[in-house]
């Protein structure tokens, strides 16, 4: 047998260490012929497909779903066809261990400690899978259900022993009625790893945006009690009910997991001379703008009074920072821990009727896009409070049969609203209803 | 009419005294000095009729019987100064030399049944050979020398216990701590007794050689009571006692009056003997002192050995220990057994010496009830050159025999400087889960392991006692066993394990590594003797309940303990479990937690596993809830 082809794991950007088999587009043993594509793998940015160089047998060393390390022989093409278990034992980096063993036993009988028996059970997985272990712990079945764990896991005790950072997860996961776990895609690992390398501390964006208030205040004025011609208790309000659509800012990243919350705590950032502190509106998203307004007066009175209680602090799931106050035109919100995303609010320099919003988020549990969207639907409902004072955009209302805008009619009279041929409400400008 | 040559030898013993306490004075001498002056005849009509062959077990106050047996001068000066070249290596000094057939000891009344012993060996040897014990009256207050007059006069065992009467003990006068009559109390155990003085030295040499006749001839003992006095202190300046009492014994003394008698053949005996002692001194004056590495080695950890597959025996361990009693016995002839309650049919309380009495009755020793001789005797029965193997019929009884161990066993082969050689055995079966109760379900490993020069091996189902046997068998120096009362009626075959390998090292005491048979462990458990087989006997259990993989590291030796293989394990889990069935203070656990933790280059977690800090109780409920099992190592590996 003379070995055609090797496929290793190409090195194809320095920031992949592991890739994704996405793909195996033949069985082991299977013709290939010169050119066909025979596997492809994900890498942080692209799909990388690999072809055949030669025509022979195929060999995979891989399975679909694998993470492959750089280097890695994954697949071969050979003359002849080859029993694809010889190999196995021979490559496979999992069967390293039986190697060593001199002597096969087989009466071993695999037996599940009762943690394993319950993930396996909860997850619905088949208890056969784990024929070839003696021992089966909540750590194999975990590991089965995500291959790439055992590395992170690694990367991490490596990381936690020269920062203190690493142990968060424990006191994280006490409450675990609170949360729910999705796990980390592939590529949310790999774009971890990626980011990683280049600012380890924290993989944080913030995207910022400009809102034109308009004649906001006239109207929200009227209805504060505590809070006129601040913007805080309706953005508060609205980034309540915004947030249940965008679930993964309301989360936060944890040991290779990402966890979301499933209540919207908002929590506010107060620093008035006693130290900067995140007072939580508790399960803001059922509560009115009014009660939003007193939860908060309630808050900054026991800040003042330092009265605040550990309750008052704790299981903040997003944070809002309103420095607009301040004369802040323009800054970057941290993240508080256990959270994946803070909403920052400030003034913008020309002493317009705008604000900047700007949302810094955790690039390992979320991405740009979901926090611009997100950025522009607040802006969209903040913008929407001013134009409840008309009825209508003007540059909208256009007469039905001239096309003028009513921004360019002169007039004394304005538009009149008419009902159309087809029984459509309709405007028509008084020059077209009185001369034509 | 007296001999010149005794009364030159006493002479010379007193010469020599003095001489110590002049150079002590100077701050030559380091430590301490017990002087005979006044009672060398003692020395001279005992020591000096003795025949080389015979043996002399002496106390504190033995310059005066080395001289008279050893006529070694030279090692006796230089001992005291701390040469290399004293008859101890200047490692034992004053209270304890040794040379030939001369032992002391400084520990009062322990030397007597190690005497007991050695006279023994003679016996089992039928040499002829016989021995003296030197004891001072203030040691009538100790009851090792009872236990041992009760066996040496039930078994005929040719030896003399002497009895220096100076009506002292230290500082305290006799008719402060003793009651009754001296000479009754040996008459009471049916041994001959003699009586002699210091004074009439004529009738002491006659008198102490009638009575080592009397000894040799009818192979019994005897107790030989000596009437006499000392004129300096106890050691060295500590007398309260009345200058005109000491003055009328200075005006009875033999020398004292030999030199008023006839002070030209003193005055030429004194310069021949002075001479002697000064260039014995200003040769010693050279020598030099020994090195601590001449004196102590340190213990290594083994090199990684050999590993195989523990060999399974479809027999009781109480079978196997049986066998190699029976087998080594045949074998080797120098093999004794003592124990109580270890006659034939009944064979020892857990029947280990079943049928041993029939087979070799002249070898095997039913003690009374006396643990201290029990030791004591079989100190010197090793001393001897015999393999003694001494059975506590319970763990528990350890406590009576720990001067022995201490005081006598660890310490002979060191502070001889070499010289001695106590191959003992003691065995002891240990623990509970029997429900015999406080006093007899103990586990007293902890006291009995980093004793200096005590190996201490602890038997477990897993290997066959017979192997462990055989290695304790060629021992140089003491060895403790303790073998466990449940584990008597194990069988190592029971104990297959599917899902693990069981393997063993090629040590001469194993250590056993059960370790997963693919899986890579996470913890790391460490045990001996008796828990290992319920430990194996549930690790499955351990695994479904505690979510962790363990390997479990099963040490045959605890002292000194081998940490090759578990450091490696450690290095691999980092969490390291011990469980001893003794209560966890101060325990072998904290010992190899320890001793872990000095070698690992790397951090671990531990936790000691126990039993609770109470007495054992009988009561089954309760002594399974104070004792550990598997029940408590799963608590303490889940609460980590
Ligand atoms: C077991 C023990 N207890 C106490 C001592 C301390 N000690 C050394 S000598 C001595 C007095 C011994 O008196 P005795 O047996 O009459 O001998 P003597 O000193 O009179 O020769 C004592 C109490 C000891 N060495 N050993």
């Amino acid at each position: 047998m003379t070995i055609l082809q090797k496929i290793t794991v190409p090195h194809e950007s320095v920031n992949d260490q592991y890739l994704t088999v996405i793909t195996l587009c033949f069985k082991s043993g299977d013709i290939v012929k010169k050119n066909d594509i025979i596997l492809e793998l994900e890498t942080s940015k692209t799909l990388l497909t690999v072809e055949a160089q030669a025509d022979g047998f195929i060999s995979y060393f891989c399975d679909k779903g694998d993470e492959v390390a750089v280097n890695d022989l994954i697949a071969q093409i050979t003359d002849e066809p080859y029993l694809h278990e010889e190999l196995l034992v021979t490559t496979h980096e999992n069967d390293k261990k039986s190697e060593i063993k001199s002597e096969k036993r087989t009466d071993v009988e695999t037996i599940f400690s009762i943690k394993a028996m319950e993930i396996i059970a909860k997850e619905g997985i088949k208890k056969e899978l784990f024929n070839e272990f003696d021992f089966v712990t909540e750590t194999v079945v975990l590991d089965y259900l995500n291959p790439g764990r055992q590395r992170q896991k690694e990367k991490n005790e490596i990381a936690s022993q020269h920062s203190p950072k690493g142990s968060a997860r424990n006191d994280i996961f006490q409450n675990d009625e609170k949360i729910s776990i999705t796990k980390l895609s592939n590529a949310k690992k790999r774009e971890i790893e990626y980011l990683s390398s280049v600012q380890e501390a924290g993989l944080v964006s913030t995207i910022y945006i400009d809102v034109n208030l308009g004649s906001f205040f006239e109207l929200v004025n009227p209805q504060l009690e505590y809070f006129k011609e601040s913007i805080l208790p309706v953005v508060i309000y609205e980034s309540s009910r915004l947030l249940l659509k965008y679930p993964l800012l309301n989360a936060f990243y944890a040991n290779g997991e990402i966890a979301v919350y499933n209540n919207v705590n908002i929590g506010v950032a107060i620093d008035i001379d006693d130290g900067l502190k995140v007072v939580k509106i508790h399960s803001t998203n059922d509560l009115g703008l009014n009660s939003i307004e007193n939860k908060l007066m309630e808050l900054v009175e026991k800040y003042q009074d330092r009265k605040l209680e550990t309750v008052d602090l704790i299981d903040v799931t997003f944070t809002i920072t309103d420095l607009s106050s301040n004369g802040a035109y323009f800054f970057t919100p941290l993240i508080n821990k256990n959270n994946s995303a803070i909403l920052g609010i400030a003034n913008s320099n020309d002493h317009t009727n705008n604000v900047i919003l700007s949302l810094s988020f955790d690039h390992r549990v979320t991405e740009g896009k979901v926090a611009t969207n997100f950025l522009f639907e607040l802006k969209e409902r903040l913008i929407s409070y001013s134009l409840h004072k008309r009825d209508h955009d003007i540059r909208k209302v256009v007469c039905y049969k001239c096309m003028k805008p009513l921004n360019d009619d002169l007039g004394e009279i304005g538009f009149i609203k008419v009902v159309n041929a087809q029984g459509l409400d309709k405007f028509i400008c008084d020059t077209c209803l009185f001369y034509h | 009419m007296i001999n010149h040559r005794n009364i030159k030898e006493a002479l010379l013993i007193r010469r020599v005294e003095e001489t110590f306490l002049q150079l002590f004075s100077k701050g030559r001498l380091n430590g301490t000095v017990h002087t005979c002056v006044g009672q060398e005849f003692s020395a001279v009509a005992f020591a000096g009729q003795l025949k080389k062959s015979d043996f002399i077990f002496s106390n504190h106050r033995c310059h005066g019987h080395y001289l008279s047996f050893t006529k070694d001068c030279y090692g006796l000066i230089a001992e005291l100064m701390g040469k290399k070249t004293g008859t101890s290596g200047g490692v034992g000094s004053s209270q304890h030399l040794c040379n030939n057939n001369f032992f002391s000891n400084g520990i009062q009344g322990g030397i007597v049944p190690v005497a007991a012993g050695y006279a023994l060996a003679n016996k089992l040897q039928k040499n002829g050979n016989i021995g003296v014990v030197f004891i001072g009256d203030g040691t009538l207050g100790e009851g090792v020398l009872y236990e041992t007059m009760n066996i040496i006069s039930k078994w005929d065992i040719p030896l003399m216990i002497v009895c220096e009467n100076n009506f002292y003990a230290q500082s305290t006068p006799q008719h402060v701590n003793l009651s009754g009559d001296i000479l009754k109390r040996a008459e009471a155990f049916d041994i001959k007794t003699f009586k002699s003085n210091t004074w009439d030295v004529e009738n002491i040499i006659k008198n102490a050689e009638q009575s080592i006749d009397y000894v040799r001839t009818s192979g019994k003992p005897c107790f030989h009571l000596v009437d006499t006095y000392r004129l300096n202190a106890h050691s060295k300046g500590d007398d309260d006692r009345d200058a005109e009492e000491i003055q009328k014994y200075r005006d009875k003394d033999f020398l004292i009056q030999f030199e008023k008698g006839d002070k030209e053949t003193y005055a030429k005996y004194l310069v021949q003997i002075n001479e002697k002692i000064d260039s014995v001194l200003s040769q010693v004056e050279n020598d030099t002192e020994l090195s601590i590495n001449e004196y102590y080695s340190e213990i290594k950890d083994s090199e990684t050995s050999d590993w195989s597959d523990v060999k399974y025996e479809d027999k009781r361990q109480v079978d196997l220990i049986n066998q190699f009693f029976i087998d080594m016995m045949s074998k080797d002839e120098k093999t004794v057994f003592l124990g109580e309650d270890i006659l034939s049919p009944y064979g020892g309380a857990f029947k280990v010496a079943k049928n041993l009495s029939f087979k070799y009755p002249e070898r095997v020793f039913s003690t009374p009830i006396s643990e201290g001789a029990l030791a004591g005797i079989s100190n010197g029965l090793a001393l001897a050159g015999f393999k003694p193997y001494a059975e506590i019929m319970f763990g528990d009884f350890v406590t009576l025999v720990m001067d022995q161990i201490i005081n006598h066993a660890s310490k002979f082969h060191h502070m001889y400087n070499g010289k001695a050689l106590c191959p003992v055995v003691l065995r002891t079966p240990m623990g509970g889960k029997r429900g015999y109760g406080p006093t007899h379900s103990q586990t007293m490993d902890k006291f009995l392991v980093g004793i200096d020069n005590i190996t201490t091996v602890a038997l477990n189902a897993l290997i066959n006692p017979i192997e462990l046997y055989t290695a304790i068998h060629s021992e140089k120096h003491p060895v403790i066993v303790i073998e466990n009362k449940v584990d008597y009626g194990r069988k190592s075959s029971s104990l297959r394990l599917k899902n693990f390998n069981i393997q063993r090292n090629a040590e001469k005491y194993p250590v056993i590594k059960i370790s997963p048979y693919s899986s890579n462990p996470d913890i790391t458990i460490v045990t001996y003797g008796g828990n290992a087989a319920w430990i194996i006997e549930n690790l499955n259990k351990l695994i479904i309940e505690t979510d962790r993989i363990p390997e479990v590291i099963v040490l045959t030796k605890i002292h000194p303990v081998d940490y090759t293989e578990i450091i490696r394990s450690v290095q691999n889990t980092k969490e390291l479990y011990f469980v001893e069935e003794g209560s966890k203070y101060n325990g072998i656990g904290s010992e190899v937690i320890a001793g872990v933790v000095e070698k690992a280059t790397f951090s671990i977690k531990a936790k000691r596993i126990g039993a609770l800090p109470v007495p054992i109780p009988a009561v089954k409920s309760l002594e399974e809830i104070v004792l550990p099992g598997i029940d408590t190592l799963i608590q303490a590996i889940i609460n980590k």
